[in-house]
C-alpha cells in the first residue's frame, strides 16, 4: 500500500449523535400528563457516518432539513461531542483540544453573524486578530488579499447594522479568514442571497482554496452552489450518508430524464415513442422526457421531424434538484 | 504568565470595544442615568419617613441605615456593570451564540465574562454612592486606611457574590433552556435584603440569608461591624473578610457550575 505523506484534514469513523428528546402528547391533558410521565425517546441525529476529507478538497454537505448536516459540522467542529465513533481534525479530537484545532478553523454559519453589530466592520476584524494573534504584517497582506476578491476595504469603516445582508456576509467570510485558517466550515453561505453575492462568494471560495489549499466544508441547499464548487459531494439523509461521490458521478449513476421541447407548426398533435414519454402538449408545443441510456436526442429529433415539420426546439439538461430529490426519495422508499 | 498577559490585553479591548458600543446611543445612556438613580432615592426617602414617624428599625439609626443602603447599591452597581451577560444565558443559548463562542481558541467563561460590559450599570451606581458617602459623614464613619480597605474588600466581595449567584441561577438554562425569570426573582431578593438590616426577619430567614444563601454579608454584616451594632451571630475575624471570603468562594462555585453545564451544552446543543 502507498504510504501518505499527509495524514487526511478529516477523518470521520462512524460518527455519531444521538439526542434524548421528550416525546410530548398533545392537548391541555396531553401537558399534564408530559410533566409527570414524558416518555424519553432517543433520536440518531447522525447515525455512524464515516468519511475522510484530503487537504485541497471543497466537499459540499447536502441533504433535507434535519438530515444531520449542522449536527455532523458541529462535531467537528468541537461544539458538540459525539456520542459514538470519533472524528479527528488534522489527527487531534476536537473534544480533547478544542482550543488547539480552533485556531486552523474558520466557522461562518450563514444565519448569524460575529460581527460586532454596532461597530464599524473593522473593529471586528482588529479584536478578531488579537483573539487569533495574527501579527501586523501578516495581517495587511491577508487583508489586501481579501480586499481583492470581497471588495472588503468599500465597507470596513460601515458600522456592521447599516451593511446590506451581502456586505455582511462579505464581512463574515473575510473575519473567517482573517487568521488564514487551513480549514473552512461554511454553514450555509448564500442563503438569502442575490445572485451577484452568491457569484463573488462562490469565486471567493474557489481562489482561496487555489491559492492557500484551503479546504473547504460547505453545507448548502442551494445546488447552484455546489454544482460551481464542489469536487466532492457527501448526501446527507437521516443522519446517514447515502452518496459520497463527484457531481458527475452522481447525475450518471441514477440517470435522470433529459427534456426535449419542440415547437411544431399544428396543434393537432399526435405524438408516441416506445422510449420517450410525451409530458405534456400545449397548442404547438410538445415537452417530451427520455433518458440518454435508453435513446439519443438526436434519434428521438430525427424521429419527430418524419412526422412533423419542426420550427423550434430546445432541450433541457437533467436538473440536478431532481437528481438531488430522486436520491432523498429512494433512502425513503427503499427498493426491496 | 504568556497565557495571562495575553488574557489580560484581550480583556482590555473587550473592555475598549463595549465601551465604543455603549457610546453610540448616548440618550439610551442618558434616559437610564435620569430613572436609575430616582428608584433609589426614593427608596431612601421612605426608609427615611418610615424612621421618623415610627421608630429607629432594629437598633439602625437613619443615617446608619443610609450607608447599609448605599453600600448594598454600589456593588448592585458593579455587579450590573461585569454580570449583565448572565442574565441572558437562556437567550444566547437558544439564538447559539455559544457556539460562536466555542470555535474561538480562548477558554469559553472568559469570553462569556468579557462578552459584554453594560455601563448603564453606572447609573445604578451613582445614587449608591452619594447615599452611601452621606451615611458616612452622618454617621461619623471614620476614614482610617483599615476602614477604606475593608470598604474596598467588601465592594469586592459582595460584588463577587451577587455574580456568583447571577452566574449559577444563569446556568441553570443549559439543563432547563429557560432561566430569565429567575433573575428576576433574585433581583427582588437582593432589594429586600441588601438595602434593610437583615435583623427585621425572622431568625429563620436571617439564618438562611447567613448560611445557606449569604446575603446578609452583601451590606448587613460589614455595616453592623462597622457601627458595633450586635446581629446575634458570632463571627471569628473580620466580617469585612467574611464578605471578601463568601464572595469569592461563591464566585468559584459559579465557575464549575458553569463548566458543568458548559459540558451538557456540549453533550446537547441548543
Amino acid at each position: 500500500m502507498e504510504q501518505k505523506t499527509t495524514p487526511p484534514v478529516i477523518k470521520a469513523v462512524n460518527l455519531s449523535k444521538e439526542f434524548i428528546t421528550k416525546k410530548k402528547e398533545s392537548g391541555i391533558k396531553g401537558a399534564v400528563k408530559n410533566l409527570f410521565f414524558a416518555k424519553n425517546t432517543v433520536k440518531k441525529a447522525v447515525d455512524g457516518i464515516s468519511f475522510e476529507v484530503q487537504r485541497g478538497e471543497i466537499v459540499g454537505f447536502i441533504g433535507p432539513n434535519g438530515a444531520g448536516k449542522s449536527t455532523t459540522i458541529k462535531m467537528m467542529c468541537g461544539i458538540l461531542n459525539p456520542s459514538g465513533g470519533e472524528v479527528w481534525i488534522n489527527g487531534l479530537s476536537p473534544k480533547k483540544d478544542r482550543q488547539v484545532i480552533v485556531k486552523d478553523l474558520g466557522v461562518v454559519f450563514g444565519q448569524r453573524s460575529q460581527l460586532y453589530w454596532d461597530l464599524r466592520l473593522g473593529e471586528s476584524f482588529e479584536l478578531l486578530r488579537r483573539i487569533y494573534e495574527v501579527d501586523k504584517a501578516k495581517y495587511d497582506a491577508t487583508m489586501e488579499d481579501l480586499d481583492r476578491i470581497l471588495n472588503i476595504n468599500d465597507i470596513i469603516n460601515t458600522p456592521v447594522r447599516q451593511l446590506s445582508l451581502g456586505q455582511r456576509m462579505r464581512g463574515d467570510l473575510a473575519a473567517a479568514m482573517l487568521h488564514s485558517p487551513a480549514l473552512l466550515f461554511l454553514d450555509e453561505p448564500t442563503i438569502g442571497l442575490d445572485v451577484e453575492v452568491k457569484y463573488s462568494i462562490c469565486k471567493f471560495i474557489k481562489e482561496i482554496n487555489k491559492k492557500y489549499q484551503t479546504t473547504v466544508i460547505l453545507t448548502t441547499h442551494d445546488l447552484d452552489d455546489v454544482q460551481a464548487l464542489c469536487d466532492r459531494i457527501i448526501i446527507i439523509n437521516d443522519g446517514k450518508i447515502v452518496s459520497d461521490s463527484s457531481l458527475e458521478d452522481i447525475i450518471d449513476k441514477t440517470s435522470p430524464e433529459r427534456q426535449l421541447i419542440v415547437d411544431l407548426y399544428t396543434d393537432d398533435i399526435q405524438l408516441e415513442h416506445p422510449r420517450a414519454e410525451v409530458v405534456k402538449i400545449e397548442g404547438q408545443r410538445v415537452t417530451l422526457k427520455f433518458r440518454k441510456t435508453e435513446i439519443s436526442a438526436s434519434e428521438l429529433i430525427s424521429y419527430i421531424s418524419k412526422q412533423y415539420a419542426i420550427r423550434d426546439l430546445s432541450l433541457v439538461e437533467t436538473d440536478i434538484d431532481d437528481v438531488i430529490r430522486q436520491i432523498y426519495k429512494q433512502q425513503r422508499e427503499p427498493v426491496v | 504568565m504568556k497565557t495571562l498577559l495575553r488574557y489580560f490585553s484581550l480583556a482590555k479591548y473587550f473592555l475598549k470595544i463595549n465601551i465604543q458600543c455603549g457610546l453610540e446611543y448616548p440618550s439610551y445612556l442618558i434616559s437610564w442615568l435620569i430613572s436609575n438613580p430616582l428608584q433609589f432615592f426614593f427608596g431612601i426617602i421612605t426608609v427615611k419617613v418610615i424612621i421618623t414617624n415610627f421608630h429607629a428599625l432594629e437598633g439602625w439609626s437613619f443615617e446608619q441605615i443610609a450607608f447599609l443602603y448605599g453600600l448594598g447599591i454600589i456593588s448592585h452597581g458593579l455587579s450590573v456593570v461585569f454580570f449583565i451577560q448572565t442574565w441572558y444565558i437562556d437567550y444566547m443559548i437558544t439564538d447559539g451564540e455559544f457556539d460562536r463562542l466555542m470555535v474561538r481558541p480562548l477558554n469559553v467563561f472568559f469570553q462569556f465574562c468579557f462578552k459584554d460590559f453594560n455601563f448603564v450599570g453606572i447609573t445604578d451606581m451613582l445614587p449608591g454612592l452619594v447615599i452611601f458617602i452621606y451615611g458616612c459623614i452622618a454617621s461619623g464613619f471614620s476614614f482610617t486606611v483599615i476602614n477604606i480597605i475593608k470598604i474596598l474588600l467588601v465592594i469586592i466581595g459582595a460584588t463577587a457574590l451577587r455574580g456568583a449567584i447571577y452566574t449559577i441561577s444563569g446556568s441553570l438554562a443549559f439543563w432547563t433552556k429557560r432561566s430569565g425569570i429567575l433573575t428576576s426573582v433574585y433581583l427582588t431578593l437582593f432589594t429586600y435584603t441588601t438595602q434593610y438590616p437583615v435583623s427585621i426577619f425572622p431568625r429563620l430567614i436571617q439564618d438562611l440569608l447567613t448560611f445557606i444563601l449569604p446575603l446578609a454579608f452583601i451590606s448587613y454584616f460589614p455595616s453592623s461591624e462597622f457601627f458595633g451594632i450586635d446581629t446575634g451571630y458570632r463571627f471569628m475575624g473580620s466580617l469585612s473578610v467574611w464578605t471578601f471570603g463568601v464572595g469569592i468562594a461563591f464566585y468559584l462555585l459559579s465557575m464549575t457550575v458553569f463548566k458543568i453545564g458548559l459540558r451538557r451544552y456540549e453533550s446537547c446543543g441548543s
